[in-house]
């Protein structure tokens, strides 16, 4: 499903070296956490993916494409195989529930009933209930998961979350973990960036352990330990 | 598309005074040039007008061989005819449109001369019949209205540099109203538009409402400037067409309708033309 092939990512104007030779595989249908301690490169490894920035040596392969190759006309068409949570749930503050998903259809060329699809995805995370209610009338968990049904309702083959339980107490972050779980069941490859030691070990999965940008250790049934 | 329009529709009643104020100023400048516009059309006509009136008057000594001079003229190419006035026609129409004159005309000898008003083909010609005319016997002195023609001519000029500067800087102003309103609008909603981004998407759904926005923009001015230059002109021209009779005013509804046509897409331009700088200044793509 994606691939990195001897990825390096220097910031020039702050010469940080953010990922140093990063080489791995995940397959299809796979969950796995990207670990390590903060400023370790989780976020840049997943920018990398969406190509919001380009790696300085190596290429990046998503579904067998080099999308460091990639044409600019051609990012909307990576970006829709791919479904993004983030720690602040960057959810739209004067829509409700339902229409961030709509939204998210319609600025996707989607037209057939939207809203039904928007529901659907809403049920699953279990928030048909609160459809109607802006964001700010949720709790923090609940935004997360309207996040979450928002990366999904299109279906992508590829989740993708940075830090998303990262705002949340333990119990509602098990929750979370739980729900990207049920959509990795479902044949979705999903990558969760955290630094939460309490969930990858709870929660034992396949571990990339990042220090201080390189790939330290990749472990089938990980634990957090460094 | 139709998305596109209501979301565009949206973010100008959503921003109702920033989009005034823009339209304001687009249409003060449009109006601007309107009235630019319709001055010149009609100082052109007026020049025109003096142009195809301009004659040349030839006065003659008392004595001269009339009736040869004038078969001599009208032999030449460039003169398209010739008419003689004697000294007493002359007399009797300047009685006429001056009657107090009547009673002084009548103690006195006639002072004026003979007369060979003398109309060109092409009033481009004047100065080359003006040499000819003098070499003829007979032939007192030479007049002509070139002079008029020429101030006329001088003042077009003038307005026509002035108003290309004109025409720039207020271009200038409408297409900076355009910019920085749409710039505003792209700012207004940065979390939006990097949602769309994430979800993939395309530059032209992400753009789309911002042009079109930039396009409304240009079409209300538009609008509003021909609601206000139409009838406003009708009014000056009601007002001023017996005061400045000189004045053939402009009335005819093709060349009226050409600024009009060239106003509004001019004004649709510089929406369009402002938006695209914004949309590419402002939405570039990282990486
Ligand atoms: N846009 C940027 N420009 C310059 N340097 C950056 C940029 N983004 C990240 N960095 C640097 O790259 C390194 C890796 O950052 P990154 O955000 O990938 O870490 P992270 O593992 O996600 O950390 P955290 O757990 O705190 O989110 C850090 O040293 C950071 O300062
Ligand atoms: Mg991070």
């Amino acid at each position: 499903m994606i691939q990195f092939h001897h990825v390096t990512k220097t910031y020039p104007r702050t010469h940080t070296h953010a990922l140093r030779d990063v080489d791995f595989e995940v397959k299809k249908g796979e969950f796995a956490y990207i670990t390590g301690h903060s400023g370790a490169g989780k976020s840049t490894l997943l920018s990398l993916l969406l190509r919001r920035i380009l790696p300085t040596e190596g290429h990046v392969y998503v579904a067998g494409q080099d999308i460091t190759r990639l044409r600019e006309r051609r990012l909307p068409h990576l970006r829709r195989a791919i479904g993004m949570v983030f720690q602040d749930h960057r959810l739209l503050s004067h829509l409700s529930a339902l229409e961030n998903l709509t939204f998210a259809l319609r600025a996707t060329g989607n037209r057939g009933n939207m809203e039904q699809r928007a529901l659907l995805a809403l049920r699953q995370v279990g928030l048909a209930h609160k459809r109607k209610a802006f964001p700010i009338e949720l709790s923090l968990g609940e935004q997360q998961r309207v996040a979450i049904a928002r990366a999904m309702v299109t279906n992508p083959p590829l989740l993708l979350a940075d830090e998303p339980t990262g705002n949340l107490d333990p119990d509602t972050a098990m929750e979370i973990l739980e729900l990207l779980n049920d959509v990795n069941i479902k044949g979705t490859t999903v990558i969760v960036a955290t630094h939460s030691r309490d969930l990858v070990d709870r929660f034992k999965r396949r571990t990339l352990v990042l220090r201080n940008g390189e790939l330290v250790r990749d472990d089938d049934r990980g634990g957090y330990s460094l | 598309m139709s998305y596109a329009l209501a979301q565009a529709m949206r973010a100008i009643r959503a921003n109702w005074v920033a989009s005034v104020s823009t339209i304001t100023t687009m249409t003060l400048s449009l109006t601007i040039l309107a009235g630019f516009s319709l001055v010149s059309v009609n100082l052109n006509a007026v020049l025109q007008n003096l142009q195809n009136e301009l004659q040349i008057a030839a006065f003659l000594d008392d004595g001269a061989p009339v009736n040869q001079l004038v078969d001599t003229i009208r032999s030449w190419p460039e003169v398209a005819s010739v008419d003689f006035v004697s000294k007493q026609q002359a007399l009797a129409s300047m009685v006429q449109s001056l009657p107090s004159l009547r009673q002084a005309a009548a103690l006195i000898d006639n002072p004026l001369p003979n007369t060979l008003e003398i109309r060109l083909v092409d009033p481009a010609q004047t100065p080359v019949v003006r040499t000819k005319l003098a070499q003829l016997p007979g032939v007192n002195h030479i007049e002509d209205g070139s002079d008029a023609v020429n101030t006329f001519l001088a003042i077009n000029d003038a307005l026509r540099v002035g108003g290309s500067i004109l025409i720039v800087v207020l271009l200038s102003a409408a297409l900076f109203a355009i910019v920085n309103s749409i710039r505003a609008a792209i700012a207004q909603r940065r979390t939006e538009i990097e949602v769309m981004r994430l979800v993939g998407a395309t530059r032209g759904f992400i753009r789309s409402p911002f042009l079109i926005e930039g396009f409304l923009l240009g079409l209300i001015s538009a609008v509003v400037t021909l609601g206000l230059a139409v009838p406003g002109y009708q009014f000056i021209v009601l007002r001023l067409s017996d005061q400045l009779a000189f004045i053939p005013f402009v009335r005819d509804n093709a060349t009226l309708g050409e600024i009009a046509g060239l106003l509004a897409a001019l004004s649709v331009l510089v929406g369009l033309v402002g938006s695209a700088i914004s949309v590419s200044q402002y939405l570039r793509e990282p990486a």
